[in-house]
């Protein structure tokens, strides 16, 4: 039964490295449960049947796929570390007869029963534990609990063909390994220190440049959507830069080290130096990953925490009055239609007396709107060349009477006209529109609703403040018929110039009176008639909304951050626990050759120091430098609070800098353990 | 006074289990003088390296004591044992533990590093030692880069290094070649002609005989010596090897 035979092997093979073993196994069973019980949320009825559920199931379908990718990455990682250990064991099967066919058998068992005991241990623990999630999820986002537990059997067979692919890579990726097997070399593997790269200096300046780069493209960043685009560039760059530099770094100060003979020749240098330099291109690459890992960490936690926590300014923002009614009329001849405005205003009273509640700070006025496709020049004042790289832009002509009604007296001469462009200086100072040359009398620095966009795509508008209302409508039907002839616009497809009046209030009552009071609302200017369609935004009506999106950001934001932290936390662990290993034997020698328990316990606190905490001082430093693209896709999300995200990422940093100090406690205690304790073998 | 005066020492190995006892050691006495250069035979399992892991402080006696340069090793403290050790003896192992994290030149100045020399102080011993071992070429290489014999060199300048009261070597030709081993040996009586006394355990009759003395132990005692004289080094390995015959056959005490 040779069958038998191999899966004894397999099993013992197992056993005897338990060591190194089983916290592979256990981050086997946290990446199963982990995708579980998202895979499980994105397809839960319970969380499609919520407000906004249609959007929270599409973000954790993207964080299905992140932390698919995740796992993978993050298997082959630490089974990297599992290999390079079996490698020796193998090799000795090799040289005791055992061809690498019947190598491959045991191999491919022990492939087996990692994957059926990691699925069913991470099934069981992800069906458990999904209830939690859910309840998590339901409580962030303040939607109602259903009690009831649920098996999803589409997250189940996904995560057991997700995983089984997985594991199937790492099957071939140690068969190629097998083969590539030179018994011999593999017995003495450990013996000879690595060689520093040829080019080191070049990778480290390279690195250099990299960051550089990088960090210069974070800092510059001057809008979201460029923050958008350039983000995983930046992110990328930063990974690569990130190693390169570590690599090279760790090269180049052990080199240094040693070359400082005061520093090198003390007793408590004098070992962890060495052993350093022995292993100073691993050691520079698993610091790298430690880095990228606390940074990912950094950077998900705080990006969808300060979200979260500043919904109300995103909200307040995004909304700034409490409620915004737009009548669009069709055509402009309807701005003078002093009929219909009263109507109006007579549905909103009602409504606002029905309700039981009174309008603050009420403001209202007509505005011309139309589009144009147009180069930048339209925000420049240049002449617009021919229409090729166009973007959208959107044009609002307001009556001077309105906006003097609102923001104080003002007089235009016939061709004057006041000009804001989203609070951006205007270079020329004449404009032209519909064949007629205007001078821009003032540039101004705000503008009365021009906040209240009506949609979430950030469209470039110019607010244009011209004569009277009937010049306002005439200037641009002429403007758009002379945009539309040079084939910047087209009433088939963009609507073209409408009418509007727009007015905005507070209310300063609760949420349940906002509720209702959006409910009369509809109501009142629903019976009115249809010279123009009335659309009401209520900040309260959309809370709940926002409390969806942004709570499911921030529950995956947590959840991926666990299964980074765990990453960083079992990375640190094989780093300290595959060194200790590795130093063991000579430690043993530097006890015989006069080496004290004392002396041992410095030695390995200096190296900890020398090198440990740099990883969270990089993470610290990239989170620093990603701020200003933060604080762009934040705006986004309509969060313009800074002190807001510098508390977030501040908390965030203390929180992972705690939780990094205890894991190097103890794995240096235990490193310690291992090099001290001889008896203490794997 | 006697350099290393060794009285009665008896050894007994518990198994972890409780119930089986090994005396490995019975009741070994001997003294050695400075600058002498003695080496101990016995068949495998004879005890030996059980002794000079005794004499090395590295393991503890049941019964019996070990005085170096009058002093009791039993009365050094177990926090100052580490640095005693390091200061008093030299120890040369048969497979030779090296570090490979480090340069042969580290390797043999790590016994002076872990005692806190100042760097200059250090290359000034360097300096002397490696000339005479013929290292210096080699300084800057690393263990897997150089040969067993030239590996058993370094660990002997590593040893010796210290300035150490007795230099022990427990089987330290065990893992070279013939040639290898004619160097040791060369290296070996060059190092006590100039003071530097040795204690050697070994099973080759022919490292013995490059001794002055020879202690042959069987059942855990010493059981015979040779002393050299005035003889060479050819006449001696024959005397050596005639007694391990009669040793061997079960003979009694000449
Ligand atoms: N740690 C130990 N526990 C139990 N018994 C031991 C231990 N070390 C040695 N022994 C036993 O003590 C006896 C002497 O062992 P020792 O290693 O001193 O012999 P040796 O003379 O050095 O042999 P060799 O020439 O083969 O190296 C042996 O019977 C051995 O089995
Ligand atoms: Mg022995």
């Amino acid at each position: 039964m040779k069958t038998g035979l191999y899966f004894r092997l397999a099993q013992t093979g197992i056993r005897r490295s338990r060591r190194t073993y089983l916290p592979y196994f256990f981050t086997c069973v946290g990446m199963t449960a982990m995708f579980y019980i998202i895979a499980s949320l994105a397809s839960s009825p319970s969380l499609t049947d919520m407000a906004g559920g249609r959007t929270l199931s599409s973000i954790l379908g993207f964080g299905t796929f992140v932390m698919a990718l995740f796992a993978v990455i993050f298997l082959f990682y630490t089974n990297s570390f599992l290999i390079r250990r079996r490698k020796k064991e193998f090799g000795l099967y090799n040289i005791l007869g055992m061809s690498k066919k019947h190598i491959a058998f045991v191999l491919l068992w022990e492939t087996l029963i990692t994957y059926v005991a990691s699925l069913t241990g991470g099934l069981f623990f992800g069906i458990l534990l999904s209830k939690a999630a859910e309840l998590c999820l339901v409580n962030l986002t303040r939607g109602t609990v259903r009690y009831d537990l649920s098996v999803s059997p589409f997250a189940i067979s996904m995560t057991a063909v997700l995983f089984g692919a997985v594991f199937f890579l790492i099957l071939l990726s140690g068969l190629w390994q097998i083969r590539l097997n030179n018994p011999v070399a593999l017995l003495r593997s450990e013996n000879a220190g690595e060689k520093p790269p040829r080019a080191n200096y070049l990778l480290g300046v390279g690195g250099a440049v990299l960051l550089a780069a990088a960090y210069w493209m974070a800092i510059t960043v001057a809008d979201p959507i460029q923050a958008i685009t350039e983000f995983f560039v930046a992110v990328m760059l930063v990974i690569v830069a990130t190693f390169l530099l570590f690599i090279a770094g760790s090269v180049m100060l052990c080199r240094l080290l040693q070359k400082n003979k005061a520093y090198y020749y003390r007793p408590a240098h004098f070992v962890s130096v060495s052993s350093m330099a022995f292993r100073m291109k691993r050691n520079g690459a698993g610091l790298a990953s430690i880095c990228i890992l606390a940074t990912m960490v950094l950077v998900t936690l705080t990006g969808s925490g300060c979200l979260y926590f500043g919904v109300e300014d995103s909200l307040r923002t995004r909304y700034p009055t409490e409620f915004v009614i737009t009548a669009q009329f069709d055509g402009t001849d309807a701005l003078e239609d002093t009929e219909s405005i009263s109507m109006l205003e007579g549905a909103l009273d009602r409504a606002l007396a029905r309700a039981g509640c009174e309008a603050k700070n009420r403001i209202a006025l007509h505005r011309v709107v139309y589009p144009t496709l147009s180069a930048e020049s339209l925000l420049t004042g240049q002449p617009e060349k021919a229409p090729t790289e166009d973007r959208f832009f959107r044009l609002h002509l307001i009556p001077l009477a309105d906006y003097a009604a609102l923001a104080g007296s003002e007089t235009l001469s016939e061709h004057e006209l006041l000009l804001y462009s989203d609070g951006r200086p205007y270079p020329a100072d004449t404009i032209v529109l519909g064949g007629e040359t205007f001078s821009v009398k003032r540039v101004l620095d705000s503008f009365p609703l021009a906040e209240e966009a009506d949609d979430r795509n950030p469209i470039p508008t110019l607010y244009l403040v011209v004569g009277g209302r009937g010049r306002c409508g005439a200037l641009a039907q002429a403007d758009y018929l002379e945009r539309v002839r040079q084939g910047r616009a087209d009433p088939e497809r963009d609507g073209g110039v409408n009418g509007d009046w727009v007015c905005a209030f507070d209310t300063g009552a609760s949420s349940q009176t906002q509720a209702a009071l959006t409910e009369e609302l509809r109501e009142s200017l629903g019976s009115l008639d249809d010279a123009f369609s009335a659309s009401i935004i209520s900040r309260a009506a959309n809370r709940s909304e926002f409390l969806t999106l942004y709570g499911g950001l921030f529950f995956l934001g947590l959840l991926l951050s666990i299964a980074f932290s765990c990453a960083t936390v079992l990375i640190i662990y094989y780093k300290q626990l595959s060194e200790g290993l590795e130093d063991q034997a000579r430690f043993d020698i530097m006890k015989k050759v006069g080496m004290t328990a004392r002396d041992i316990r410095k030695s390995v606190n200096s190296q900890m120091l020398t090198v440990f905490f740099l990883p969270l001082a990089a993470a610290v430093l990239h989170l620093c430098f990603a701020f200003p693209m933060l604080h762009q896709l934040l705006q986004l999300f309509d969060l313009k609070n800074l002190p807001l995200l510098l508390t977030t990422a501040g908390i965030c940093v203390g929180g992972f800098a705690l939780l990094y100090v205890l894991v190097y406690r103890s794995t240096s205690n235990a490193y310690f353990r291992i090099v001290s304790g001889a008896k203490d073998r794997i | 006074m006697q350099l290393l005066e060794v009285r009665q020492l008896q050894k007994i190995y518990r198994t972890r289990l409780g119930g089986q006892q090994v005396e490995a050691l019975h009741s070994v006495s001997f003294s050695v003088e400075k600058g002498e250069y003695v080496a101990i035979m016995g068949e495998s399992g004879s005890g030996k390296t059980t002794l000079l892991n005794i004499l090395a402080a590295l393991d503890k006696p049941t019964a019996g004591s070990v005085r170096l340069e009058g002093r009791d090793l039993s009365s050094v403290k177990e926090s100052a044992m580490t640095a005693f050790r390091r200061d008093n003896l030299g120890f040369v192992f048969q497979e030779f533990n090296l570090l490979d994290t480090f340069t042969l030149e580290d390797n043999i100045l790590l016994p002076l590093v872990l005692g806190g020399r100042s760097h200059a102080d250090m290359q000034r011993r360097l300096e002397s030692v490696c000339r005479e071992l013929g290292l210096l070429p080699l300084l800057k290489k690393y263990p897997y880069e150089v040969s067993g014999g030239q590996k058993q060199r370094a660990a002997v300048a590593r040893a010796i290094i210290t300035n150490p009261a007795i230099l022990l070597a427990d089987e330290p030709t065990g893992a070279l070649d013939s040639h290898s081993t004619d160097d040791l040996l060369r290296l070996f009586g060059q190092i006590n002609e100039s003071g530097q006394t040795i204690l050697m355990v070994t099973h080759s009759v022919k490292a013995a005989s490059h001794a002055r003395r020879v202690l042959f132990i069987r059942d855990g005692e010493v059981f015979h010596q040779l002393y050299r004289g005035e003889a060479t080094d050819v006449q001696f390995y024959q005397r050596i090897s005639d007694t391990l015959t009669v040793l061997a056959g079960g003979g009694t005490q000449a």
